[in-house]
């Protein structure tokens, strides 16, 4: 049976990256040329006059001369122009399931990301729990399938990784690496944020195989984020070879998984395009955020006694930060400066037992321009909440590089309370503590927006794509 | 683990092997629907990109050089890099009776910008560029199942225009040349392109 997965495996994974070179791609390039031909007539007049007098009062030559000289020149001009080429494009997707046995709950949280802090990877568990179990995807992506007479708005996915967790116990897992999907959205507002409600039918096959149909009512996206109410119900099965028979301590024999669920999903740098959108310039498209980025960190210094990274006083840099998936969303009132955001993850270090951890913390701030398509100024308010209680009240400077990396300068004032998180705690303590902070900080795969290129400020979006008719 | 979930497993596996290699097939095959490649196979030839601008059923490959354009449909084809080039093929019309060809255009100008337009009809044809009428006649007329041999030449400010036998030379200035040539058909008229060649002029 492995044998055989595999190497259908490596055979549709040789198909799919197949396919994928000609239509699994991010932008969609247009180049045209043009031949431009100019023709051009000179003519040069040359009068000598004669020296002397002329008999002028006969037929006399006149000493004009007319060169005439005609040149044509042809010269090529090359336009190229970028479009997106997908619906979606995403990094992270995360579902809290209610649906797996409740004697086992995991107690993934809303989203599936606020997980209980009691839990472990070995644990298997326990009741009273909401969320069950969840549903987790990496890498999505889904692109425009043209069947049914091109009927509209069906896609076609996969992801790199998914993972349904019905709930704690692990041989009851059911993952794939490249899931395919196929799902059709009916959209019900076609403005950003787009809501629409999406049936999909999909299925894993490596190392589990499973078929998965859902429903779903989708918010999004805006800056990335998206929300997801879930209904759906997936059949699967798992070998005893595969990595959550073999390495489970409470059974080694193969598994079916029965997982009818209802659940609530986030999703982060997440984008959706519809099908017009594919026809409209990179350029032209339609942006709702002052910063989006992937992942970014910073060198700390603090007022903290110890660092963090060793145990002298005397060291300067007391800790770090480190920040995955990072959206700050233009609230369009006050000349479009307010911002709305949050990240996946974020983790503030700012001495030794002077640290904290937060997913999707709230910040609110202020975006302000300095040098246009260079650096930019944010006061902000960030609340952590969970696991991690935490405020911080701080500022950043932030230089863009490139449209991929931004390097920045921050400070600011933090107080919270550290190693309440079971995997994080030291000595089973807990501590309070309040510290001024500073530092310099880089991001990577992040893009900052300038004022121009916000859809708030471009009046004449959003452009249509062109219609042959 | 009883009966029953056995029996289930296997169905699983079964099922998802066959849905596996169905998906990757549609997912293969699902893609850039909306282009036709042209002269393919045909090494001495140019490749001709046919776009189905306004709908993926509005033209079917027939053979490696041909084409067949249902009714109300936009084709572009495109011939990368040529601008300057002879282009020369069978027309007929299976049924109806106008076909449009556009000239020194590109999908992204495509009527925005004054292009050479060329008539074909039931009633004869007419070359245009915007309002200005450059050719008009009514002596060849385009029919149903006739054979028509068409041909042109674009050469810098210059067009040579060949239909059948009667041959036009017509000057246009200021005109920029693509790699473009469009062909737009009305709701009652569907048409055959065969054995199309191109030659680069350039070369």
């Amino acid at each position: 049976m492995k044998i055989k997965f595999l190497l259908i495996f490596f055979s549709v994974i040789s198909l799919l990256s197949s396919g994928l070179w000609g239509c699994g791609s991010l932008t969609r390039e247009e180049k045209d040329i043009y031949t431009i031909t100019e023709r051009d007539t000179t003519y040069q007049h040359f009068v000598r006059n004669s020296p002397v007098n002329q008999n002028q009062g006969t037929v006399f030559p006149s000493s004009r001369e007319v060169l005439s000289e005609r040149n044509s020149i042809q010269r090529d001009s090359t336009i190229t122009r970028y479009y997106p080429d997908f619906i979606r494009m995403g990094v992270f997707e995360s579902i809290g399931t209610i649906g797996g046995n409740a004697n086992y709950g995991i107690g993934t949280g809303l989203f599936g990301v606020f997980i209980d802090q009691n839990t472990s990877a070995s644990s298997r568990g326990g009741s009273g729990k909401i969320f069950n179990g969840g549903i987790y995807r990496l890498g999505i992506g889904e692109w425009r399938l043209r069947w049914f007479r091109d009927a509209k708005n069906w896609t076609i996915g996969t992801s790199i990784y998914e993972a349904l967790l019905p709930d704690a116990r692990s041989e009851k897992y059911l993952m794939s690496t490249f899931p395919i999907y196929i799902r059709k959205r009916y959209y019900l507002r076609e403005e950003i944020p787009y809501i629409a409600i999406t049936p999909a039918f999909g299925f894993g096959w490596f190392p589990s195989q499973y078929i998965n149909l859902s429903g779903s009512i989708d918010v999004g996206s805006i800056g990335g984020l998206n929300l997801r109410a879930y209904i759906g119900y997936a059949v699967g099965y798992n070998g005893s070879w595969t990595p959550q028979i073999a390495n489970n301590d409470y059974t080694k024999k193969e598994q079916t998984v029965n997982f009818p669920y209802i659940g609530i999903g986030m999703s982060m740098l997440d984008f959706l395009n519809r099908v017009p959108e594919t026809y409209v310039e990179w350029k032209d498209h339609e942006h709702s955020s002052w910063q989006i980025g992937w992942l970014g960190g910073s060198l700390l210094t603090s007022n903290a006694q110890y660092s963090s990274l060793s145990d002298s006083s005397k060291t300067f840099i007391k800790g770090f930060d480190v920040e995955v998936a990072r959206t700050n969303v233009v609230l369009p009132i006050l000349n479009n400066s307010l911002y709305a955001g949050t990240s996946l993850f974020k983790l503030i270090v700012v001495g030794d037992n002077n640290w904290t951890t937060s997913v999707l913390p709230i910040r609110v701030g202020y975006w302000t321009t300095i040098l246009q398509d260079e650096l930019t100024a944010t006061p902000f308010l960030e609340i952590g909440y969970y696991p991690n209680y935490y405020f911080n009240l701080g500022g950043e400077f932030n230089l863009r590089i490139s449209d991929m990396l931004d390097v920045g300068l921050k400070g600011g004032f933090i107080s919270g309370e550290a190693d309440k998180f079971e995997i994080f705690k030291s000595d089973s303590k807990t501590f309070n503590y309040s510290k001024f902070y500073f530092g310099i900080s880089f991001r990577i795969i992040d893009r900052i927006f300038f004022p121009k290129e916000l859809r708030y400020n471009r009046k004449d979006l959003p452009k249509q794509p062109k219609r042959y008719e | 683990m009883n009966k029953s979930e056995n029996i289930l497993m296997e169905i699983i596996a079964k099922i998802n092997l066959i849905l596996l290699i169905l998906v990757s097939t549609i997912f293969f095959y699902s893609c850039s629907t909306d282009k036709l490649i042209l002269n393919r196979y045909n090494l001495d030839q140019y490749q001709i990109n046919a776009h189905l601008l306004n709908g993926i059923d509005k033209a079917v490959k027939i053979n490696d050089n041909s084409l067949k354009i249902n009714e109300d449909a936009i084709i572009s084809l495109k011939i990368d890099d040529v601008t300057q080039y002879n282009l020369e093929f069978d027309l007929s019309l299976l049924k109806g009776n106008e076909i449009i060809m556009f000239l020194n255009t590109t999908h992204y100008d495509f009527r925005e910008k004054p292009d050479l337009e060329i008539i074909l009809s039931d009633k004869g044809y007419k070359i245009s560029q915007g309002s200005t009428i450059l050719a008009e006649s009514d002596t060849i007329k385009f029919l149903p199942n006739e054979n028509h041999r068409i041909k042109f030449t674009l050469d810098a400010a210059k067009m040579y225009f060949t239909i059948d036998c009667t041959d036009l030379q017509i000057n246009i200035p200021h005109q920029i040349s693509t790699e473009y040539v469009f062909f737009k058909t009305n709701s009652q008229t569907a048409t055959l392109i065969r054995g199309i060649q191109l030659t680069n002029l350039r070369e």
